[in-house]
């Protein structure tokens, strides 16, 4: 019975963050592209969602499962993929931003442990006044629909 | 009288349609479907080139022969751009499966890497998308001029935080069954679009030799 409670409960936990108060920035859909072994690199996408009445700034990230952990966005220029470090992501007031392929996404570098498909990694991000926010994100191979890019700037 | 005009109009009817059904047959035999990648007007052949596939065995024009191939650049310490377009390619070769074998579309994945990507890494990487892929390394300067022969940009850039990254021309290319460059799909890749233009190309583009 409980079981089946928390089997129900769990995925509705998954992936939001721990915020304590309504003006904390929200998290949702925290994801990790499932790798081959071995691989060295990950990247982690999630949508930023900023409740406050004030921008939010994203300055970096942490997890206890890598050595690093990076902002980083992809940018496509005449056909050219580059990825570069980003210092920054600040969202506006009211405003959501999705961490996905083709754009902005953090890079999970040297896992100190084998990275599983299946697997429920925290993440926290940190905030330019002070805040940090817990994640859970669960490790998954990509879908069709992670790469169809939805960029309204 | 008037059951002569309508005989006569019947059979005016009958022609008309007839020549319609003609035309439009016609018409869709030889006007291919639009496409979304760019077909070469003219296959382009490619250089000699010697480089090492990812079981170490040597990887040349001969192993581009008698079969059409998927060919991306990319590198394995790539977390974002190359995956994405390796499960793209992936998703595009399984809506090929009912394809005779012959012409299915063999997918290599070429390191612009070559100093982190050994054999062994690309192996492992590569066959995690599907174990038909096939990783291709080599000498740096083989690399280069096979990029640059496939009009391939790419440069390694160095990272704030400590080792680097690459830049690379993310557009997958598709060589025909002689091993010449037919034609260059650019991004954003979707796995149905390239197996529907996939077909389009063998369909109506085919080299007839």
């Amino acid at each position: 019975m409980l079981r089946n409670l928390l089997r129900y409960l769990l995925p509705l936990v998954m992936g939001f963050a721990v915020a304590a108060d309504d003006s904390a920035p929200r998290v949702t859909e925290a994801w990790i592209r499932a790798a081959p072994a071995g691989v060295k690199v990950l990247a982690a996408y999630f949508t930023l969602f900023n409740p406050g009445a004030m921008p939010i700034t994203l300055t970096g990230a942490a997890s206890p499962r890598f050595a690093r952990v990076e902002l980083h966005r992809t940018e496509m220029k005449q056909g050219i993929a580059r990825m570069r470090p980003a210092s920054t992501v600040t969202v506006a007031p009211g405003e959501r931003l999705a961490f996905e392929s083709g754009s902005y996404h953090l890079m999970l570098l040297e896992p100190l442990t084998p990275v599983r498909e299946g697997e429920h990694i925290p993440l926290t991000l940190h905030f330019a006044d002070g805040t940090k926010v817990d994640v859970v994100a669960i490790v998954r191979r990509a879908r069709e629909e992670d790469h169809e890019h939805h960029h309204h700037e | 009288m008037s059951r002569r005009v309508l005989h006569f109009t019947v059979i005016i009817i009958a022609f008309l349609a007839g020549v319609l059904a003609a035309m439009y047959t016609r018409r869709t035999a030889v006007e291919p479907p639009p496409l979304e990648a760019t077909v070469l007007p003219l296959p382009r052949a490619l250089p000699a080139f010697n480089l090492i596939d990812h079981a170490g065995m040597p990887f040349g024009p001969d192993r581009l022969a008698g079969h059409w191939t998927f060919l991306f650049f990319g590198f394995t310490h790539c977390p974002d751009v190359c995956p994405t377009t390796l499960t793209t390619l992936a998703t595009a070769v399984h809506a090929l499966d009912d394809l005779p074998p012959e012409q299915r579309p063999h997918v290599v994945l070429v390191s612009v890497d070559p100093e982190r990507d050994t054999s062994e890494i690309l192996a492992r990487y590569v066959t995690a998308f599907d174990p038909s892929f096939l990783g291709v390394t080599g000498e740096p300067g083989a690399i280069a001029t096979f990029a640059e022969a496939l009009g391939i940009a790419h440069a390694k850039v160095p990272l704030p935080e400590g080792g680097y990254t690459v830049d690379h021309t993310a557009a997958v290319l598709l060589l025909d069954p002689a091993g010449r460059l037919a034609a260059v799909f650019t991004p954003p890749h979707r796995g149905a679009t390239i197996a529907r233009d996939y077909r389009t190309i063998l369909t109506h583009f085919a080299p007839a030799d």
